[in-house]
């Protein structure tokens, strides 16, 4: 360093110093500060050190797993209206639940009665659908009549509550995905609809 | 550490390797912002970390330096708020003493350290960076001058008012003490 003209009375605070330089230098050189800034060099060549130290640092995880708790929590109560009782199938709570399709589970519902006790907001996909379950059913109704029945009297049609499941989270999936996209694109929903129409 | 860095291949990485030779320098210029040695090394690892993720841009092999410095510096002023705490160093960090004599003497020392470093903490950041580039990184002041961008007169000018101001300050907390 050059010599400059200091404050009077510095002479003493700049010998604190240099002491105190000259004590953390000693143990500077003694360490390994090559060896380590090597090893996190490495680390984030490897690409785990940001990683690591994220799940290090409590915080960050606590505050993850709470919104998973809360997201999980938000989820279930807008599933069901009410708890499923003790003993009780969720799958079929949820079918019955479900928004546009109350009673579709119901074993003694006919597709006319899921008709008149639809949603009316459900979409148009909804009514093709059911519609084309109805057709389905008249068919396969005039089809027993052509049979002799053992007891005389004409069994109910009736899809099994597995094939109902079926077609309802098929069109569900389906008429969810894409409503996503009908405010965004007019061109996309019209394309989605007959696509999911062909599905069906 | 220099051989892996070129191992990598590049110039630029060569650069980096060389930048390491300025190391204790680094670590005294942390040194100065940092309450102890071993925040310093911390910071003086972290400012180096800082370097090789941005080593690409380091344009001109004889501009690196100022760069590293400047990262340093950085560093340091961006960790300010984590070193508010006043830890001053621990006779056993010090240094063992043979006796009680010594025992008084590195007390002694460490309370003026300790009121040298509160005054320095105290400064501005203007005048706390020239104070401890100079002071601690030993930097001339046209090394001072890269590293902050700012003129010579400028830097001379911050200087004497920063060293007026720690003298004011230590004198202020020694006499603090003896009241």
């Amino acid at each position: 360093m050059e010599k400059e003209p200091k404050p009077d009375g510095f002479g003493e605070i700049e010998e604190t110093i240099r002491g105190e330089k000259d004590r953390a230098l000693e143990a500077f050189r003694k360490g390994i500060f090559s060896a380590r800034l090597e090893a996190k060099i490495r680390q984030i060549g490897e690409g785990s050190a940001p990683r690591i130290v994220w799940f290090r640092k409590p915080a960050p995880s606590l505050l993850g797993a709470f919104f998973l708790l809360a997201a999980g929590v938000l989820v279930v109560n807008r599933i069901f209206d009410k708890p499923p009782a003790k003993g009780e199938n969720i799958f079929e709570v949820y079918l019955k639940q479900v928004s546009g399709f109350r009673g579709f589970a119901d074993d003694k519902m006919t597709p006319g009665m899921i008709l008149e006790n639809r949603d009316t907001s459900l979409a148009p996909l909804s009514d093709k659908m059911i519609k084309l379950f109805e057709q389905a059913r008249k068919e396969q109704r005039s089809e027993s009549d052509l049979r002799p029945s053992d007891s005389g009297t004409k069994p109910t049609p009736r899809l099994t509550l597995k094939e109902r499941m079926e077609i309802l989270f098929r069109e569900q999936a389906i008429h969810r995905f894409f409503n996503l996209y009908h405010e965004k694109n007019k061109e996309v929903w019209k394309w989605s609809v007959n696509f999911s129409l062909y599905l069906v | 550490m220099g051989a892996m860095v070129a191992e990598q291949g590049g110039d630029r990485k060569d650069t980096f390797g060389d930048l390491l030779t300025h190391r204790e320098q680094v670590f005294r210029i942390c040194l100065g912002f940092a309450k102890n040695p071993q925040d310093a090394e911390e910071l003086a690892q972290e400012a180096y970390l800082k370097a090789y993720k941005h080593r690409d841009s380091i344009k001109a092999p004889f501009s690196a330096k100022g760069w590293l410095l400047r990262i340093a510096r950085n560093t340091c002023l961006d960790h300010q708020k984590k070193f508010l705490h006043i830890r001053p160093l621990s006779l056993e960090e010090a240094g063992e003493p043979a006796d009680d004599c010594d025992i008084e003497m590195h007390r002694a020392r460490n309370e003026k350290l300790e009121m040298v470093k509160d005054a320095v903490e105290q400064l501005p950041r203007k005048l706390k960076e020239v104070f401890v580039l100079r002071e601690y990184g030993e930097l001339t002041y046209e090394e001072m001058s890269a590293a902050l961008g700012t003129s010579l007169g400028t830097i001379m000018s911050r200087l004497n008012r920063a060293r007026r101001a720690v003298i004011n300050l230590v004198k202020e907390a020694s006499d603090g003490k003896r009241a």
